[in-house]
């Protein structure tokens, strides 16, 4: 198969980085996890989208937002998704030391994330708005939470992943890893577009 | 483009949409509504979102880039369908559901205090 050839050549020239891009049988099977993971975040978004109003005497989707906040973590999150492309495209080309430095900014940039989806939690959750508050509350806990799951575990994935860098280098197979990862990372994103602008955004207009 | 050129063009445009989803928000919530009307705000955040949204796919997940069959593709298609299904059929059956009850069933006035006890 033509594939297969393509395979063995990106095998021995890795420094190419427009070739290496090209998916293997892995990272075709790592693209189809992540589209059915887009199904289970439609599932959380359809169910959000039907509780909206139903607010229960409790905070209102306007009442969560805060722009400056939100935007902040947004330009973060954005951020980290441009660095773990820097780090894929460094590992591609053999260069450690820089791939080892991006997924740190990479990994600080998504604690940092965390951190303040963490604090806006406990905020909401001191005032009273916790999940049990109302069907809103329920839904917006959990859409968000469950992206920042995702976020939390891509963060151990990550720190795995660099161990096994630091200490076998840019092989073939760690390139693997980084290439799934990197899709993980950037799929996550591409959530959050819809998250901050549906959920937080539209959250204080409609 | 070289790969590298395309992550950064990607993230500036990025930057870019998100900057201006952002600064319209802040503005309508500012004038009091009074610039970017209700509809505008609402057209402009869906649309910058789309945009945001395709840019990513194409920069950032290098969807197009792969060679036939575009199996990658196919799969996120097919995704894409469903999605749109999921969300959009739950929207429109709730509020169909609501429409013909005359009441929404999760507000507190409405649930029979049966319930709530």
């Amino acid at each position: 198969m033509g594939a297969n050839a393509h395979e063995k050549v990106s095998k021995t020239r890795a420094s190419a980085p427009e070739r290496s891009l090209s998916r293997g049988r892995v990272t075709f099977g790592f693209w189809i996890y992540l589209m059915s993971d887009c199904v289970l975040f439609a599932a959380l978004f359809a169910t959000f989208v039907v509780l909206r109003g139903a607010t229960f005497g409790g905070a209102t989707p306007a009442e969560l937002v805060d722009v400056p906040f939100v935007f902040k973590e947004t330009i973060i999150l954005l951020t980290s998704s441009f660095t773990v492309g820097l780090a894929l495209l460094a590992a591609l080309q053999g260069r450690k030391i820089f791939t080892l430095a991006a997924l740190t900014v990479t990994l600080a940039l998504g604690a940092t994330f965390l951190m303040m989806e963490l604090s806006e939690f406990a905020h909401l959750i001191s005032e009273g708005n916790g999940p049990s508050r109302s069907a809103f509350l329920s839904a917006f806990f959990t859409l968000v939470g469950t992206h920042g799951a995702h976020v939390f575990f891509g963060a151990i994935w990550m720190i795995v992943l660099m161990a096994h860098i630091l200490t076998k280098g840019t092989t073939e197979g760690n390139l693997r890893k980084l290439t799934c990862l990197a899709l993980f990372w950037h799929f996550l994103d591409v959530i959050w577009i819809f998250i901050f602008t549906y959920v937080y955004l539209l959250g204080m207009v409609i | 483009m070289n790969a590298a050129r395309k992550y950064i063009v990607g993230y500036t445009i990025c930057v870019a949409i998100t900057l201006c989803a952002f600064l319209l928000a802040q503005i309508y919530g500012q004038t009091q509504s009074e610039f970017p009307t209700r509809e505008m705000l609402v057209a402009a955040l869906v649309g910058l979102a789309v945009l945001q949204f395709i840019i990513q796919i194409v920069y950032f997940l290098h969807l197009g880039e792969e060679e036939k069959p575009r199996w990658n593709l196919a799969a996120f298609s097919f995704a894409l369908i469903v999605v749109v299904i999921l969300v959009g059929g739950s929207l429109w059956i709730m509020n169909h559901l609501e429409h013909n009850l005359h009441t929404n069933m999760f507000e507190e006035e409405n649930i029979p205090p049966q319930i709530l006890q």
